[in-house]
């Protein structure tokens, strides 16, 4: 099994409404997978099946080896759950909540709980409904962390989060989860493509790509041209070309197929009277924000 | 196991104020129990408040605790949590058990105790009360916590389902079911235990679906159906409830012992006067004898006549409270016939026919009124005698099994007290004791030692045919010269 998490044709419908369609992921072992997509893309929706949470309309999922329908109290001891709309039992102080949980965990670490306690600097004895929003995340954390699991998903975790709480919600994961397979879901671009491998992208019920973030940064490029007078718009326009602007004698566009010698090759061909060529390098949110005003599968 | 206690600490740390309150409402009410046997009627106002007030107590309990882990949402935490879902049931029945059930039973022992009832010969009266309290009081609630997401669409949901299911009762079947509860009392008992089988096997199927599946609308669509299956319990036919009744007989016996036959009065007993003042009724009243094994007494539970003319013309109700009396050792039939057939076919002669339904009850013995200290009496309960402003006994009993029949110089005088002689406790209520009263002849207070109480155990129950063959109605009507 070369993955950890994976979702097969998997279907979804909320009333008449798809929202899963044909849905397929398959996240490595060991890597740390950001799933990405604008809101309402489904992303919420097929962590929740993966996690056995609501139940698929077709399809299947696995988690661990294990049929996500399946999943039951053997499994979720080797999986990690943390979601920033998880209702959590407000009337609990944070030690009688990890207290609570500790005797469903047989592999519950009580020596690395006091070292996300104490990192993420949680009052045992306050309620979790009077804990901020971040550090309601932090508890989640550490207790989804203790117990040392082999799978974690997060679905996102760092939404209204300010930037030090979120570096510390990094730090905290990335310092303990050695060896975890991390399913993340998050608006957080920025943040994810400071740790993530892996990267997949939702929309219209399912992933319009997945690889690694090494080969989506090679492969996405933002193309600048210029000419010494306003260039004619050609024919025919690759559709591996994205948002195409021209303003005065500068034509933009992004290449999501870029080849260091194929691309400026095919360039040229287009526009030989380009008289520069410029391909710069792209955040992942550029290639989000690009990706999803074209709508178009890349 | 321990995780089981596990999570019955959490729920116990997390609902002693629910747990307090309902106890402190259990106990009220067990003290109001022995001293104002009827609190819900003559008793002060705080304790017709705690009546009205525990029931909803538990109910508020009951739901708290299935929703400390809801299962109706998918933003739950500890539905990503290895969370046995059987060690969370069993961590709710523990729950229940012994801030419920357990509580409840040292309440209701108490009051047994207090009432100067035996404890422990009564050990299966309180399991069979624990078992109705489980299947009408406790099931259905959690059940309908079970498929709600909280506390208010939980409570909608129970008001709208009684105030639905009794309009449209009430809409079918206009002043029927108030006649029949009012009326047909002896066999309540059968109505009682079967909604609350229905009750009971829906909402454990209800709640089994929802901890292993969590199939919201399909447990919603059950519990629908296991409500509307209790409500349509309660209006189970005579016949079919008579029937249960017979199987549920004591003894053998021959039913040729047992015979109705046209009386020798030719007709009507002149000494009556009673007449239906329902304008949509005819009181008609026939001489009639039975006969029976000496030793017995027959006690006329249902009636189900049938008038047929020769036009075709037919009156045949489903069921019918049948009133005989006895005057002087002369029997007689009393019907309320429908007006509308009677004033068709009143001239003509009208083959009139029917079944009697009979609880045949051996005459036991001859017991002295109760003083106003009162005395056990076997087979029925505890009871004390009128005091000076009243004439009424009153008896307190767990579960009676028999009728007391006031006798003035050995001859029945007055009506006895309309007990229901159940197999087994049905109230799904929260006192023990079924609270019996009657009057006692005026004869008592001049000549006390004159009057005595005859205990009648039942020992069969059985259904007689009769035929009065081609009679003129007319010839019947009370009332008539």
């Amino acid at each position: 099994m070369s993955y950890a998490i994976g979702a097969f044709s998997l279907t979804k419908r909320f009333h008449r409404t798809p929202v899963l369609d044909g849905f397929h992921l398959e996240v490595p072992e060991g890597s740390i997978y950001a799933l990405t997509g604008r809101n309402g893309a489904g992303k919420t929706t097929a962590i929740k099946i993966l996690m056995n949470i609501l139940t698929p309309g077709g399809g299947r999922c696995e988690v661990l080896g294990a049929d996500s329908r399946r999943l039951g109290p053997t499994e979720l001891t080797q999986i990690g759950y943390v979601s920033e709309n998880q209702e959590m039992p407000g009337w609990m102080t944070v030690g009688f909540y990890l207290e609570f949980l500790r005797p469903f965990y047989p592999k519950w670490d009580t020596a690395l709980e006091n070292e996300l306690v104490a990192q993420f600097q949680l009052p045992r004895n306050r309620k979790l409904a009077h804990l901020s929003r971040g550090m309601r995340m932090k508890a989640a954390l550490a207790s989804s962390l203790a117990y040392r699991p082999r799978a974690i998903i997060l679905d996102e975790p760092f939404t209204g989060l300010d930037a030090l709480v979120r570096d510390e919600l990094i730090e905290g994961l990335l310092a303990r989860a050695e060896n975890t397979t991390i399913l993340i879901s998050s608006h957080d671009l920025a943040e994810i493509e400071s740790f993530a491998s892996h990267v997949g992208y939702l929309e219209g019920g399912r992933l319009q790509f997945s690889e690694s973030l090494e080969s989506l940064s090679g492969r996405f490029r933002e193309v600048n041209l210029t000419f010494a007078t306003p260039p004619a718009a050609p024919d025919a326009w690759p559709s591996h070309w994205l948002g195409r602007e021209a303003a005065g004698n500068t034509l933009r566009f992004i290449e999501t197929q870029y080849h260091a010698e194929r691309t400026p090759a095919e360039i040229r061909r287009m526009f030989p009277e380009a008289q520069n060529i410029e391909a710069n390098g792209m955040t992942l949110r550029s290639i989000f924000l690009a990706l999803a005003k074209s709508g178009d599968a890349v | 196991m321990s995780r089981i206690f596990h999570i019955f600490r959490k729920d116990a740390i997390r609902l002693w104020p629910q747990a307090s309150v309902f106890l402190a409402l259990l106990a009220a009410n067990a003290w109001a129990d022995r001293k104002f046997p009827n609190a819900v009627h003559d008793g002060p106002f705080p304790l017709l408040l705690v009546a009205v007030l525990l029931p909803i107590a538990c109910s508020v309990l009951l739901i708290a605790l299935i929703h400390q882990e809801r299962l109706v949402g998918d933003r739950q935490y500890w539905l990503s949590r290895p969370i046995p879902r059987r060690e969370l049931v069993g961590a709710k029945i523990l729950f229940i058990v012994v801030f419920v059930n357990l509580p409840l039973l040292l309440s209701q022992g108490a009051v047994v105790v207090a009432a100067g009832l035996p404890l422990f010969p009564n050990w299966s009266n309180f399991l069979s009360m624990q078992l109705f309290f489980t299947a009408v009081d406790i099931l259905p609630v959690a059940a309908l916590a079970a498929v709600s997401k909280n506390m208010a669409p939980a409570v909608f949901v129970f008001l709208a389902t009684v105030g639905w299911m009794t309009g449209l009762a009430a809409l079918l079947w206009p002043g029927e079911i108030a006649l029949r509860l009012a009326t047909d009392t002896s066999l309540v008992w059968i109505e009682v235990s079967l909604a609350a089988a229905a009750l009971a096997t829906g909402s454990i199927a209800v709640l089994l679906l929802q901890y292993s599946r969590r199939a919201v609308m399909l447990s919603r669509a059950l519990l629908a159906g296991t409500l509307v299956l209790a409500a349509c319990s309660l209006l189970l036919p005579h016949s079919a409830k008579w029937a249960i009744q017979m199987k549920c007989s004591p003894q053998r016996v021959d039913p040729k012992d047992f015979r109705i036959s046209a009386g020798h009065g030719g007709g009507r007993m002149r000494e009556q006067t009673r007449s239906t003042t329902d304008d949509t009724a005819v009181s008609l009243e026939f001489s009639i004898q039975i006969d029976h094994p000496p030793g017995v007494t027959m006690y006329a539970e249902g009636f189900r006549p049938i008038a047929e003319a020769p036009s075709g013309d037919s009156w045949q109700p489903a069921w019918a409270l049948a009133a005989i009396q006895s005057v002087k050792g002369v029997s007689s039939l009393l019907v309320d016939v429908d007006r509308e057939f009677y004033n068709r076919g009143k001239d003509t002669p009208v083959h009139f026919y029917g079944t009697i339904d009979f609880t045949v009850l051996s005459d036991g013995q001859m017991i002295p009124v109760p003083g106003r200290r009162g005395v056990n009496v076997p087979d029925i309960g505890w009871c004390i005698g009128p005091p000076e402003d009243s004439s009424q006994v009153w008896c307190d009993a767990t579960l009676p099994k028999a009728r007391l029949l006031p006798v003035v110089a050995g001859e029945p005088s007055g009506g006895d007290y309309s007990a229901v002689l159940a197999p087994y406790p049905y109230s799904a209520g929260y006192s023990p004791l079924q609270s019996l009263a009657f009057s006692v002849p005026p004869k008592f207070f001049v000549h006390a030692d004159e009057v005595r109480l005859l205990v009648q155990k039942p020992i069969a129950y059985i259904q007689r045919s009769f035929d009065f063959g081609n009679i003129m109605l007319a010839d019947y009507e009370v009332g008539h010269p």
